[in-house]
């Protein structure tokens, strides 16, 4: 099963089961890939991808502002057996009710209080200890503020990584929309979060949503902003290990994947010879 | 029972219908009841209607809420709606069904009604994608083949917790349909590239369920199984429906547990 390499950056995406042939086409362009999704039973490239590349478990595995279920920590064993990742990922989100008769169906950020960051701390070192694998957790944009909050985000994700040891998987098209719904620079808003810890990056595109009246998350190709942002990161990141073009939809064509990974391959071999 | 079709897992929304009782009231609220709160307001547009004030957003960041609750809608629906109707979108040639029917004026009203997961908003989604394609297209398989996909979407769609009961029930959103053409040779087909034309002769009865884990059934019932699932009423024990079916109870415990399993029919805990 290949694996990350420890010499050099990775660069990847995620697994698009419907451009699973381009993918197997394009080594050249990827290195690894990210798994939102279990492949599907009926997926016939699965494997042949398994060979070819690295994979990341980027899957929903359960909320970690309440304790996850002996179902979810069993599912998330049995995916961490069957990708080998490197690292397995889960985000700083809590989108579904204690009761779990409700939920957003959507990443949505836990209020940023001391109880949350209890929670969110000894829940994480339970999946880590279930998985048996270094655990890194990806920021999640808000695009309204309630009162409770005690501390900001970057406090609570600095405290949380100081007692967890986690790694940051920072999503940097997110932390450009949190920056750019406060009004903030986006190097500004980064100046307090813990960017040793970084072991991934994503990159992605932003659109302009009708219901928010402004840019948010889409499956889009990174521009120029995000990609600079995202190398000004890199080059604070002593730990990073692998840059991932966060696109996953049904709707993404070979053309735009393409695109997007030419884009960061560029701008980060760019920031690689600039170091070097 | 065969399964033909089946959805994808992912985390689900879900829409209660618990009322809080009096200890709750009483017991005071830590940050993770209030951001319950925060996510009942964003999936009810009847609570957010109803709530002028609340203690956990002032009026602007209430504003900027109402604008996320319906991005989160528009996109939950979409979703749904993209992979449920995926057959008549390719049969139109077009995939972008989904955002026609989600930005449309007649899906802004529901918006504002809507009830992220429920069985009543997932209805009239289903029921303005029906409407909005029915006209497409004029072969005589096409409209029992959106009934399929409206049967469909109304499981992908509807999270709505069904209540527990002291007597089997059927869950919420699980509906039985009897088409006037054989359903899975269509489907076939359509998914084979093989034309399609009138000599899908005979009748085929499909039900459609959901799992609380979120994956959906679509199955054929053997006459025996369908007896049972129409005998339950919500006020009729096992054993009573063991008799009108004429039945033993080690076989309805068994059709029973059957219909748990594909999230058909609630059992008592």
């Amino acid at each position: 099963m290949p694996s990350i390499s420890p010499e050099r950056l990775s660069i990847g995406t995620f697994y698009n089961p419907h451009l699973a042939q381009f993918t197997l086409d394009h080594p050249e362009l990827i290195d690894h890939l990210a798994m939102a999704d279990p492949p599907d039973a009926n997926d016939e490239s699965f494997s042949r991808i398994q060979q070819q590349y690295p994979l990341l478990l980027h899957d929903y595995l359960g909320q970690l502002a309440d304790p996850l279920s002996e179902f979810a920590l069993q599912r998330a064993r049995q995916l961490q057996q069957r990708y080998r990742s490197p690292w397995v990922a889960e985000h700083f989100q809590c989108l579904h009710t204690q009761d779990r008769t409700l939920s957003l169906d959507y990443v949505f950020p836990p209020l940023y209080t001391e109880e949350f960051l209890q929670r969110f701390c000894e829940n994480a070192l339970i999946l880590r200890d279930a998985v048996d694998a270094p655990l890194v957790m990806e920021n999640i944009p808000g695009f309204f503020s309630v009162r409770r909050a005690q501390m900001s985000e970057a406090e609570f994700l600095r405290r949380f990584f100081e007692q967890t040891d986690c790694g940051f998987l920072i999503d940097v098209p997110h932390i450009w929309l949190a920056a750019f719904y406060r009004g903030l620079d986006p190097q500004q808003y980064l100046s307090e979060f813990p960017l040793e810890r970084v072991v991934e990056i994503h990159v992605a595109g932003v659109e302009y949503d009708r219901d928010l009246q402004g840019p948010w998350i889409a499956p889009a190709p990174p521009n120029d902003q995000i990609l600079e942002l995202a190398s000004w990161v890199a080059a604070r990141a002593p730990k990073l290990r692998a840059v991932t073009v966060d696109v996953f939809s049904p709707t993404v064509s070979a053309a735009q994947l393409e695109d997007s990974m030419r884009r960061t391959r560029t701008a980060f071999a760019v920031k690689n010879a600039v170091a070097s | 029972m065969s399964a033909i079709q089946r959805g994808t897992g992912r985390p689900r929304p879900g829409v209660r219908s618990i009322k809080k009782n009096s200890g709750d009231l009483l017991r005071s609220r830590n940050d993770r009841d209030i951001h319950d709160e925060v996510i009942h307001y964003l999936s009810d547009a009847g609570l957010r209607l109803a709530q002028s004030s609340n203690d956990f957003l002032d009026q602007k960041q209430a504003e900027r809420a109402q604008r996320f609750s319906h991005f989160l809608a528009r996109r939950y629906y979409r979703d749904r709606l993209s992979r449920a109707f995926r057959y008549s979108a390719t049969l139109l040639g077009t995939g972008r069904i989904a955002e026609q029917i989600t930005d449309s004026p007649e899906f802004h009203l529901i918006l504002e009604r809507c009830v992220l997961g429920s069985l009543a908003t997932s209805r009239e989604v289903g029921d303005l994608a029906v409407s909005v394609l029915l006209s497409m297209r004029s072969e005589g398989w096409w409209s029992e083949l959106l009934e399929y996909e409206r049967a469909f979407f109304l499981q992908l769609a509807t999270s709505e917790v069904t209540p527990a009961s002291t007597f089997p029930q059927k869950s919420i959103s699980t509906l039985v349909r009897r088409f006037r053409l054989q359903v899975p040779e269509l489907l076939a087909r359509l998914k084979s590239g093989t034309h399609v034309g009138d000599d899908l002769d005979g009748e085929a009865t499909l039900l459609f369920s959901r799992t609380t884990h979120g994956k959906i059934y679509v199955v054929e019932l053997d006459e025996k199984t369908s007896a049972v699932f129409q005998s339950i009423d919500d006020n009729r024990s096992a054993n009573e429906i063991a008799a009108l079916c004429g039945a033993s109870q080690q076989e309805i415990q068994r059709i029973l547990a059957a219909l748990s399993d594909i999230g058909s029919v609630v059992l008592p805990n």
